[in-house]
């Protein structure tokens, strides 16, 4: 929500000291009012006039945009609680000083990393580069590449010339990491609409060094790398709880986290890091940490849904077996791996029970006699098979007589149990 | 000056002992980093029948699932705190197996183990009255048993009390079913300090969200001072070997099956160590040693009990 200029001016301290490098405190709300200024720059605002001037201030945790991507704006500590707002970011270690070729692989397997659950492409996010050949052009040449594959990259540098040439390529859409003189990365970092990622050897310097840079830039990110797997859990469970239960300003910043590897990036996006890094691609270990991901971000109050369709698994033909379930997508992949695994090709037919499971479903007469035999004139689902035969999970056994009724097809009775069904697709044949 | 960041709770998890190791105990989150942290204690499980297992994870066995004893020893090598035994080999459905060929079982392998022992029935209600009746003497007092569920858990409960073994209160990922169950217990003359609450461990991609949350409601529930709930929880892996995504090989870019499989148990074990569980009882030993080498790495700045590791 945009305010007036005299509505901002009504909250500065109108001394017209010029430390936010405006001549007035006028002419200083003017350009808030157009965000070509930044409220940081103001050294004087206590904490009434912030809270009355910025909505961001209003965040426990600050937003922060990297390309396409937000993260931040987090407002619980526990899942249970609401939900948590943004997937963390899952971002690719490399080093500048590795080869054209071993750039292309890296990048290349970057991009293979995609799976699809539950109808969402699972992806990784970010590219990270280390500057370590020594040479900035090599960097900036590397770091272009990079930028071309994905649409967020962090250069980790602590070169200050070497930054520069190489954040002209990610304007807009990614970070810088440095390991000190913070407010001179920052002001690159402003430069290029890039975030600066900070960081310290402790809880305390962290804030520290967050609160000198809020003064350039307002998009931080904290670096939580405190030396030990132990003591980054722990600070990223205090910030996270500083900002939100006691509204800590100076560690109110998405955090950044580095894994070694893939079970400790579990554990990091659990405990609240924004950003996770990781340092190899390897699908196999891949697939799992994405879909933990997935898991976790779920919005505890909008379980993930299937669309109602028939879907074949195998090679189902016109003679195979029809089964009919719920397009909750737990229920929707535990059947239909079951099937999948019973190696009986099989015909799915997933009712739109609104995301319920079978009982939940049934209760709430979302999975009914009628909205199967209304799915299944919907779906032509008679034309996919020779014999009008349909299976019903066993937990809804008693709506076997309404449904053949209904529907004029012959209802036959599965396991109540999906682990069951590998034995019954057996019986089908 | 950071504000302070001390966690003061006013409850505390029930501590029970499982052979020389302690778990539960604890009077704060799971992996605060303060250094009152535990590490949680980890098993694999066996059937005293061969079961059928994905090929990714009959693999790390090899021919020791042939024979109860074998595979017991076998997963004693493996650095578990204590093991699993299913008698699935009872079942009316399967090999109908007497209490008393079910017992003899147990008795050879618990000769064998150094380990502490954890025993379920069939899962068939009927069935597990006598059965664990049976296993009950059979076992050492302060063994663990499983699972005493809504229906029919009296017989089971008996058995723990009789034999002085500590019970398995199931509840299917519900915390007022959770509570109700010890209540029920407690009623029938099960003491508090004896229950360990299994809320149902969902593999990962099939529910493991649902599970994560419930462990973290029932971790402050205790801390809160519910004393009803204030048992230590475990995580039985039982259905991360069913889930495609542990031994599928149709799909190239999934990767090595084998790694993809040890990996998502992996996580499913971490998961539930990082909502709160105290013991996690798995299935494959890699993933068991991936999960262990994770604890003693989180564990290595400092614990007050380095032989817990």
């Amino acid at each position: 929500m945009a305010l007036q200029t005299l509505e901002i001016y009504k909250s500065l301290p109108k001394t017209n000291c010029r430390d936010c490098g405006c001549q007035t405190c006028l002419a200083f709300a003017m350009q808030l009012a157009v965000q070509k200024a930044r409220l940081g720059q103001c050294p004087h605002l206590d904490e009434k006039a912030r809270a009355a001037l910025s909505e961001e201030s209003e965040m426990a945790i600050k937003s922060v945009r990297i390309g396409e991507r937000e993260i931040g704006n987090e407002t619980v500590v526990f899942r249970h609680e609401k939900t948590f707002n943004h997937e963390s970011l899952i971002c690719l270690e490399i080093s500048d000083s590795l080869s054209d070729s071993e750039i292309g692989q890296k990048t290349s397997d970057f991009l293979k990393a995609k799976f699809d659950r539950v109808g969402h492409i699972l992806t990784l996010d970010m590219i990270l580069v280390r500057f370590e050949s020594g040479d900035a052009k090599r960097f900036a040449c590397v770091v272009d590449a990079a930028a071309k594959a994905v649409g967020g990259i962090i250069i980790e540098c602590n070169d200050i010339n070497a930054a520069r040439e190489a954040a002209k390529s990610i304007s807009g859409r990614g970070a810088i990491l440095c390991k000190s003189n913070h407010a001179e990365f920052a002001c690159i970092a402003r430069e290029h609409g890039l975030s600066i990622i900070v960081g310290g050897n402790s809880l305390a310097e962290i804030a520290e060094n967050a609160e000198t840079v809020t003064k350039i830039s307002d998009s931080i990110i904290l670096n939580v790398d405190l030396g030990s797997f132990r003591d980054n859990v722990r600070a990223l469970t205090q910030i996270r709880r500083m900002a939100i239960k006691q509204r800590y300003r100076n560690l109110g910043f998405p955090a950044f986290a580095r894994a070694s590897d893939t079970a400790e990036a579990g554990v990091y996006l659990m405990r609240y890091a924004s950003i996770v890094t990781i340092k190899e691609i390897d699908n196999s270990e891949l697939l799992p940490l994405l879909t933990l991901r997935q898991n976790i971000y779920t919005d505890p109050q909008k379980p993930l849904q299937v669309e109602q369709s028939v879907y074949p698994i195998g090679a189902a033909n016109k003679d195979s077996p029809l089964l009919v379930t719920t397009n909750f997508s737990l229920t929707y992949f535990s059947v239909s791996s079951e099937i999948s695994s019973s190696k009986v090709p099989a015909h799915l037919l997933v009712v739109d029970t609104e995301g319920m499971s079978v009982l939940t479903g049934y209760a709430a007469d979302k999975f009914s006699a009628e909205t199967v035999t209304r799915a299944i004139n919907k779906l032509n689902a008679a034309e996919m098979v020779n014999r009008k035969q349909l299976v019903i999970p066993g937990l809804v056994a008693q709506m076997s007589g309404a449904l053949e009724d209904e529907s004029g097809w012959k209802v036959a009775v599965g396991p109540r149990e999906a682990r069951e069904l590998r034995k019954f697709m057996a019986t089908l044949k | 000056m950071l504000p302070a960041i001390e966690d003061r709770y006013m409850g505390r998890i029930n501590e029970i002992t499982v052979g020389l190791k302690k778990a539960g105990g604890e009077d704060m989150l799971p992996l605060l980093g303060f250094d009152r942290n535990r590490a949680p204690l980890l098993g694999l499980e066996i059937q005293d029948i061969k079961p059928e297992m994905p090929d990714t994870l009959a693999a790390a066995y090899g021919d020791a699932t042939d024979d109860p004893v074998n595979w017991a020893a076998f997963c004693e090598k493996q650095g578990i705190d204590l093991l699993s035994v299913r008698f699935e080999g009872a079942n009316p459905q399967g090999k109908n197996r007497t209490d008393e060929e079910a017992a003899g079982i147990l008795k050879c392998i618990q000769e064998n183990a150094r380990v502490p022992l954890l025993v379920y029935g069939t899962g068939n209600k009927a069935r597990d009255g006598l059965l664990m009746d049976k296993l009950g003497r059979v076992l050492r007092k302060n063994s663990i048993i499983g699972n005493a569920e809504e229906e029919g858990y009296k017989s089971v409960a008996a058995a723990a009390i009789a034999n002085d073994h500590y019970i398995i209160s199931f509840s299917p990922i519900d915390i007022n079913i959770a509570k109700q169950m010890n209540i029920l217990l407690t009623e029938f003359g099960i003491k508090q300090e004896r229950i360990i609450m299994d809320p149902l461990a969902s593999a990962l991609g099939y529910g493991l969200e649902y599970s994560y949350s419930i462990i973290e409601r029932l971790k402050l529930a205790a801390l809160a001072g519910d004393k009803m709930l204030s048992m230590p929880i475990i995580c039985n892996l039982t259905d991360v070997w069913n889930c495609k995504e542990s031994y599928d090989t149709e799909n190239p870019s999934w990767g090595d099956a084998g790694k993809r499989g040890i990996m998502w148990e992996t996580l499913t074990a971490v998961s539930m160590i990082t909502a709160g569980a105290d013991i996690v009882i798995m299935r494959h030993p890699q993933a068991l040693k991936n999960t262990k080498k994770l604890i003693k790495r989180y564990l290595q700045n400092g614990t007050t009990d380095p032989g817990d590791i």
